[in-house]
């Protein structure tokens, strides 16, 4: 499409006033001077331009598909493939409404000679869901830009974005290796590491007897090694209305990021031996006091079971009229005395600070994940940063684990580590729960 | 940041802001460029330098008091008003022949500067113009208030010579009352403004509330008593028959009672007082939280009692050292100038409104006019023709690449890299200026030497003629 644009009518005027001027003064410097934005005028008018037809464009998406809140880059080759040169060529890449562009710019003005490529390289803040990219919209101009070329172009590569809940390897996958229960413990039980020696009892397997030490020293004593055991663990995961805020404009809701972090927890668990159970607080459905509940167990029906549930919490609208306070002090109920319970929560409130309180006062261990969307650029946004980060500390003090996942961070890491901590000291305080 | 800080507050994604700075730095060397060349040629490069100067300080005082902060503000008040009304007395100033070359100059300048601080904006003009009027209403409420001040303090001072300077101890006493009563009053007024209940601990406040309240019942009696007295004093004061010496060691104690040190620490409690009270008001407005309004109202206020110390600090002593102006016209000038100011800003304010400038490209528009205008006014003094020709081609060329450069930034934000289209723009634009300019000065001479060709009556026909060959095309 060809549009002519009217950038000289101020010219026209120009002209006007010298003519009456230069008749006033009876000036023919100023009559001559009158002809002068009409050189221009005319230049605007006699400049054409055709559709930038010899063009070719490829993008590259990369990663993809990718987890939510994860920066991905775009980028896109133009490349000239006329025997002219575009002296005013503007492409802008169509980024999908729903994302945000958090650094470069889908936009570029270049010039380019035959044969000559330009690149435009930006980053957006990826989202769940699945983002098509429309066609690249390209305007071009000749020198006296008086006339506009406006085209769709069409491009190679890639052309959506796909950002899932289970996207990335699991953390926790270069540790295990899928077998049932392999989690060292600081309890001493079978197992393949050293942790100590005792007294040979009778009945003590033949295998753990310390034959060496009996060699030296003529006494029996049995190796203790470290103990596998294996938890039940229920994910808590907070989609209250509260929670459905993000950092800024296309950027992942806080509901987002706890389910992605809520998935990626139930994985590497399960992937390690654990029972999970899952227990959604924010909605209204037929489970106990309006939980949606999922009793802990293992296997991959039910790894899948819990994605499925997981992203219908994303997605379903949640009622404003459901008791937060009972629902949380109901997964305590359901949970069992023996499981531990993983709060994923963006803490934007006091409600699961409360309820990581009084699971303390029922002795359950505890873990708080907590994704952070709080911005802080504003005054505002800082304040309530140091809010959470109160509530985070309140957690901690109450004797929770907590996990801070800060934007731009990896989750990965700081959930490897932290949960097998909790474990371990889930293990030690507590002989007869959880185990087996 | 090759041209320094932003004065404007842009989008990065495009739709709003000042054009591109390749575009901007290429019409601002065009015009700086005929403006050095008109001061060469005319030798007044303090003028056109002077000029330059407080249209730069105006258009940043628009874009600071566009800006949120306080002190943003009151630098934009500082730099708005004050350059404005220097620039209308620099271009009164000039001699009435040469006045279209610098009012011509003086708009480029403007435009250049308000495209750079992106300034050139309906809202932004409103809102200047707003505050700047705001500011010079309270530099008269300061002026009335100093005013004041300077009379109460010329009366207490009256008082005192009185007190001190009396012949008779019946008009001393007098006196002494009347400032007893002056000073209790004025206690009395100043004592809800000061901030004891708020420095007394939360579980003693309401028996000091209780003493307050006690206080100033105590202190209007005693200031209506001794002001009552006073003026009953003034009959005994008015009959020969009676006086005070009649009485005895009333005389000693009137005289211990005037002495200088008992006056002064009398006036001085009342001074204390006014202090702390002017102290502690200003301390509770700037700890209060400033919205919009209050921040805008505050910056204004600070404004005006800024131009009314630099008036009298500076301004009037100067002016009544020199030679060329009169201190009374200095200051009615002081007071018309910034009136004639609003009025110009009003009408360019109208001008906007009513879309007679092009929808934000006013810089670029008011420069190109400016520089049509400085054209004409060359032509008027005699400068050379080429220096004509090339203000006409230079308001051509400021406008292409200036609206180039706006229209680049609506597409595409300040964000992408856009450096080379836009010079590849500007050498087109400049480009044509300069061949139109080099063909124009050849016609020219061609007319000069060549009698018939570039008859003045032909050459009102050809531009008729291109006329309306313009209006039919319409660029």
């Amino acid at each position: 499409m060809r549009r002519r644009r009217a950038r000289w009518r101020g010219a026209v005027a120009a002209t006007a006033v010298l003519a009456v001027a230069g008749l006033w003064n009876r000036s023919a410097t100023l009559l001559l001077a009158a002809a002068i934005p009409l050189v221009y005028v005319t230049h605007g008018m006699l400049s054409t331009v055709d559709s930038p037809s010899a063009l070719s464009v490829r993008r590259t998406v990369d990663p993809t598909p990718v987890a939510p809140g994860q920066p991905v880059t775009v980028s896109l080759a133009a490349t000239n493939e006329g025997d002219r040169t575009l002296t005013d060529l503007r492409i802008v890449d169509s980024v999908p409404d729903e994302l945000q562009v958090v650094d470069g710019s889908p936009r570029a003005g270049v010039a380019l000679d035959p044969g000559e490529t330009c690149a435009i390289e930006y980053t957006v803040v990826a989202r769940r869901g699945d983002y098509d990219f429309e066609q690249p919209r390209a305007r071009l101009r000749p020198s006296g830009a008086g006339m506009v070329a406006t085209m769709d172009l069409a491009t190679d590569g890639d052309d959506r974005l796909a950002c899932r809940l289970d996207s990335g390897a699991p953390p926790l996958g270069d540790h295990g290796d899928d077998f049932v229960g392999q989690l060292t413990s600081d309890r001493p039980g079978r197992g393949v590491q050293f942790h100590s020696t005792r007294e040979y009892r009778h009945g003590d397997a033949a295998d753990r007897i310390d034959w060496r030490g009996y060699a030296q020293r003529g006494e029996l004593a049995t190796v203790n090694y470290e103990r596998w055991v294996s938890a039940s663990v229920v994910v808590v995961l907070d989609v209250r209305e509260r929670c459905r805020v993000a950092a800024g404009p296309g950027r992942p809701t806080a509901v987002e990021r706890s389910a992605y972090a809520a998935v990626r927890t139930a994985t590497a668990l399960m992937r390690i031996g654990h029972d999970v159970g899952l227990a959604v607080i924010g909605r209204d459905t037929t489970g106990p006091a309006g939980l949606d509940w999922i009793p802990p167990r293992a296997g991959s029906n039910h790894r899948s079971r819990l994605k499925a549930r997981i992203e219908h919490a994303v997605d379903v609208d949640v009622p404003s009229d459901v008791d937060p306070a009972l629902q949380f002090r109901k997964v305590a109920e359901v949970a069992g005395a023996n499981s531990q319970l993983v709060l994923v929560s963006p803490l934007l409130d006091d409600e699961p600070v409360d309820a990581v309180t009084s699971w303390g006062a029922l002795e359950r261990a505890r873990v708080v994940l907590s994704p952070d969307v709080v911005t802080g650029t504003t005054v505002g946004g800082q304040l309530e940063a140091v809010r959470r980060r109160t509530r985070l500390v309140r957690c901690q003090s109450s004797g929770a684990h907590t996990i801070d996942w800060r934007r731009g961070t990896a989750l990965a890491l700081a959930l490897e580590y932290a949960l097998e901590i909790e474990a371990r000291q889930s293990a030690r305080a507590s002989p007869s729960g959880g185990g087996r | 940041m090759p041209f320094g800080p932003r004065l404007d507050r842009p989008s990065a994604v495009g739709d709003e802001g000042r054009a591109r700075e390749t575009s901007l730095g290429v019409a601002a060397v065009t015009v700086v460029g005929l403006a050095l060349a008109t001061a060469v040629l005319t030798g007044r490069a303090s003028v056109l330098g002077g000029i330059a100067l407080v249209v730069g300080t105006t258009a940043a005082g628009v874009a600071m008091l566009d800006r949120d902060g306080l002190g943003q503000k009151v630098v934009g008040h500082l730099c708005f008003l004050p350059g404005a009304v220097l620039l209308g007395v620099l271009v009164a100033t000039v001699p009435g022949d040469r006045s279209p070359l610098a009012a011509g100059f003086a708009l480029a300048f403007l435009g250049i500067a308000s495209a750079w601080a992106d300034v050139a904006d309906a809202a932004v003009v409103e809102s200047a113009l707003a505050q700047g009027v705001l500011s010079y209403v309270f530099g008269l409420v300061w002026a009335l208030g100093g005013g004041v001040v300077v009379g109460a303090l010329y009366l207490c001072w009256t008082l005192a010579t009185l007190v001190l300077d009396a012949q008779t101890p019946s008009a001393t006493a007098v006196g002494l009352l009347a400032a007893f009563a002056v000073v209790l009053g004025v206690v009395r007024l100043v004592l809800p403004a000061l901030p004891v209940v708020q420095l007394t601990p939360r579980d003693r406040r309401r028996p000091v509330r209780a003493r307050l309240g006690r206080a100033k019942r105590a202190l209007s009696l005693s200031a209506a008593v001794a002001a009552g007295t006073a003026v009953l004093s003034l009959a005994v004061l008015a009959t020969p028959s009676l006086s005070l010496r009649q009485v005895p060691g009333v005389v000693a104690a009137v005289d211990a009672l005037s002495s200088a040190s008992v006056l002064g620490a009398l006036l001085a409690v009342g001074g204390l007082a006014l202090l702390v009270t002017v102290v502690a008001a200003g301390v509770r407005q700037t700890t209060r939280q400033f919205d919009e309004t209050r921040t805008r109202t505050a910056a204004a206020g600070i404004a005006g009692g800024g131009y009314v110390a630099v008036l009298c600090l500076a301004v009037v002593p100067e002016a009544n050292e020199s030679a060329l102006f009169d201190s009374v016209l200095v200051v009615g000038g002081v007071l018309v100038a910034p009136l004639v100011v609003f009025v110009v800003f009003g009408a360019a304010l109208v001008a906007l409104r009513a879309g007679l400038v092009p929808e934000g490209a006013g810089g670029p528009a008011l420069a190109a006019a400016g520089l049509v205008v400085t054209g004409i006014g060359a032509d008027s003094v005699g400068l050379p023709a080429p220096l004509v020709f090339g203000c006409v081609a230079g308001a051509l060329a400021v406008w292409d690449v200036g609206s180039f450069g706006l229209g680049v930034t609506a597409e595409l934000g300040h964000r992408p890299e856009t450096r080379r289209i836009e010079l590849t723009h500007a050498v087109f634009a400049v480009g044509i200026g300069v061949v139109t300019v080099l063909g124009a000065t050849a016609l020219l001479a061609a007319r000069a030497t060549t009698s018939g060709i570039g008859h003045t009556a032909a050459m009102t026909a050809a531009v008729i003629g291109a006329l309306l060959l313009g209006a039919l095309i319409r660029g």
